[in-house]
């Protein structure tokens, strides 16, 4: 058992520690945004990738940039640094966000975790509709006045008591955050939301619903 | 040769049999040591979690009492810089007590009344300490909501205790349904527990309550409504339905995008299109003019008039543009309207107006007490001027402007925008200018 918990921690703390590293040194797997689309272009144009120009760092841009960095004499680590970059004739922003989320502020990337948990698979608005609950009840006299207070009060999301909060969102989740903390409310100011098809509470059902949007009735 | 690979048979059956077994029995151990360990590691974690809401519990109580304590120092207190510290006392006291509450696990509605509660008394607390600042002395009204407060405060305290003692306050272990479960009670309680406060402040409940000032008029009818939005959006629009509550609105499509008309007045309160999102980097002079320019054009489609730009971001292949509206020269920072373009197309992509559709209305006419020479002496020293100064209305509570002067100047690398009352001379408020490779905002 010890040693099997001293491995699995390390795994973690490497698990943690990839990113950030990732992130110092260069762009690599599981990066997106504007630095991946300029690799991916470059690549493209170049002839060593043939997947879409997407901004996601998957394992089609990790072969694509190995493979440039071998035919380049460089160190074929997949990642591009400082000098695959100029290899490649582009220059690094540094603003694209890693998988650990790092580009997108903190605030952002919680909601977008919860608007991705919550609501994958429903219409995009739907998923602004989500964010801006949290945020209106933010704003709530009634509710913790944080977004982690508001997210992590127990019971209050499914996806925060299931754990589906930890998936990594897709970038529509991360626009429809921004979108939700940019004021963009589609619910005109409602607290609370559920799927009429699952919901048991007497007490929810009986609040007046003002919109549906997707699967959720909003009140 | 035969019988010799019968005896091999013979013999090895009995020995992997006992392999098997001891394997079996040597996997079984190893299970059980597993399922011990876990059960170890469960039961710790239960014990962490009651252990930690017991905290909770405790600190509550402990955060409420002092609260009281602060109020009653308050009671007797006669200078204004004693009460401003006792005051900002109950303020800190209040907040903490708020953190301490959402870890309670308790259901939403049993906890909601005592949180709006402990949230009101803190941004009462607050405003009135600004107000002793700015000169005001509290009123009988004040005198009668604070000794309200503190009895809450003192009885709040008793039911803690009670609860604490009795060990009835949550940990945890118990089932939760965070609305209350099916069985819980779906008519609102009728007597309140706690005082209503009335004041000036971000979540008094005449701020939860309050009404659009620009939306109003006639309701008009669907048929009103989708004719707008194909004015709008110069496609074939589609009614989808009619959102409730403070501020209704009839919600369309229109050419793939989605957008709202209040029901009142028909103004544009929000649309949004998925853009075409390819454009990156920070836009040159140019683009940024352009930018600012179709969005302009826009807002005066939608009945957005005399709107200057101020602060835009760029993200996801849009620019994101905040609209300040300008009256007589002076900028007007309740109203805005923040408006979405696509720096492929420079097609508009977004449009966000609920500020300005809650805020929107004619505004008496001011002239400064002072000029801006005598509004500068107010700066800070270290703040190098960058823009000449320029009268805004700026919003100091959520019911109450002020008309400032506008100063913009640089400290340490950063820029800031300095707020000076153009009747009292005095500092109102600070931002800062945050600038990153997606734009500029201000904290």
């Amino acid at each position: 058992m010890r040693p099997l918990k001293r491995t699995a921690a390390a795994l973690l703390v490497i698990a943690f520690a990839l990113p950030v590293l990732a992130g110092a040194a260069g762009v690599g797997y599981g990066a997106k945004g504007e630095d991946v689309i300029k690799i991916q272009k470059r690549l493209k144009q170049w002839g060593y990738y043939n997947g879409s120009v997407d901004g996601m760092f998957g394992s089609g841009t990790l072969a694509a940039v190995k493979n440039f960095q071998r035919k380049n004499g460089l160190t074929a680590d997949g990642i591009v640094g400082k000098k695959t970059a100029a290899a490649m004739g582009i220059t690094l922003s540094s603003g694209s966000t890693q998988a650990s989320g790092s580009g997108t502020s903190g605030e952002v990337w919680l909601l977008a975790r919860v608007i991705y948990g919550e609501g994958r698979g429903e219409p995009y608005k739907g998923q602004v509709a989500i964010g801006a609950v949290v945020l209106n009840r933010v704003r709530s006299a009634s509710f913790p006045n944080t977004i982690a207070g508001v997210i992590y009060q127990r019971g209050a999301f499914d996806a925060v008591s299931d754990g589906q909060i930890n998936l990594a969102p897709d970038e529509n989740a991360v626009r429809a955050a921004r979108d939700a903390m940019n004021g963009w409310d589609p619910t005109g100011g409602c607290l609370y939301y559920y799927n009429p098809a699952t919901a048991t509470s007497r007490w929810m059902l009986s609040r007046p619903v003002r919109l549906r949007i997707g699967r959720h009735a909003f009140c | 040769m035969t019988r010799t690979i019968k005896r091999l048979i013979d013999y090895s059956i009995p020995v992997l049999a006992s392999f098997a077994a001891i394997a079996a029995a040597v996997w079984g151990r190893g299970q059980r040591a597993r399922a011990e360990e876990y059960a170890r590691i469960a039961d710790e974690y239960v014990s962490v979690c009651i252990n930690s809401c017991a905290r909770c519990g405790q600190e509550l109580e402990e955060t409420v009492r002092a609260m009281g304590v602060s109020l009653e120092k308050l009671s007797v207190t006669a200078s204004v810089g004693g009460r401003v510290l006792a005051l900002e006392d109950v303020v800190r006291e209040s907040a903490e007590a708020q953190a301490l509450i959402s870890r309670l696990p308790q259901s939403q509605p049993g906890s909601a009344e005592l949180n709006a509660f402990l949230t009101r008394a803190g941004d009462y607390a607050r405003s009135l300490s600004k107000r002793l600042l700015a000169g005001e002395e509290p009123g009988e009204r004040d005198k009668k909501q604070l000794a309200l407060i503190l009895d809450s405060c003192v009885k709040l305290t008793d039911r803690l205790s009670a609860d604490i003692a009795d060990g009835a306050l949550p940990n945890g272990t118990e089932d939760l349904d965070y609305y209350g479960g099916p069985e819980a009670g779906a008519e609102e309680p009728s007597e309140p527990e706690y005082p209503e406060l009335i004041y000036d402040g971000p979540f008094a409940e005449a701020v939860e309550n309050a009404e659009p000032k620009w939306a109003v008029g006639e309701e008009a009818a669907p048929g009103e409504a989708r004719a707008r939005a194909e004015e709008l959006l110069g496609a074939p629009a589609e009614l989808t339905g009619k959102t409730e509550g403070r501020l209704p609105t009839y919600d369309l499509t229109s050419g793939g995008a989605e957008l709202a008309l209040t029901v009142r007045g028909l103004k544009l309160l929000w649309f949004m299109r998925a853009p075409a999102g390819n454009a990156s980097g920070l836009p040159d002079d140019a683009e940024r003019e352009a930018i600012f320019g179709a969005a302009r054009s826009f807002l005066d489609r939608a009945g957005y008039e005399d709107m200057e730009p101020s602060f835009a971001q760029y993200h996801d292949g849009t620019a994101l543009v905040t609209f300040v509206w300008v009256m007589d020269g002076v900028r007007v920072y309740n109203d805005l309207v923040k408006v979405w373009i696509d720096r492929e197309t420079h097609e508009p992509c977004g449009l966000d107006a609920r500020n300005y559709v809650y805020s929107h209305c004619e505004r008496e006419r001011q002239e400064p007490a002072i000029t801006a020479e005598e509004a500068r002496r107010s700066v800070s020293q270290s703040l190098v001027s960058t823009a000449e100064p320029r009268l805004a209305l700026i919003p100091i509570t959520p019911q109450r402007e002020a008309l400032c002067y506008e100063f913009t100047g640089e400290c340490g690398g950063s820029e800031y925008y300095v707020y000076v009352n153009a009747q009292t001379g005095r500092e109102e408020r600070i931002f800062k200018i945050l600038k990153d490779e997606n734009g500029e905002k201000a904290i």
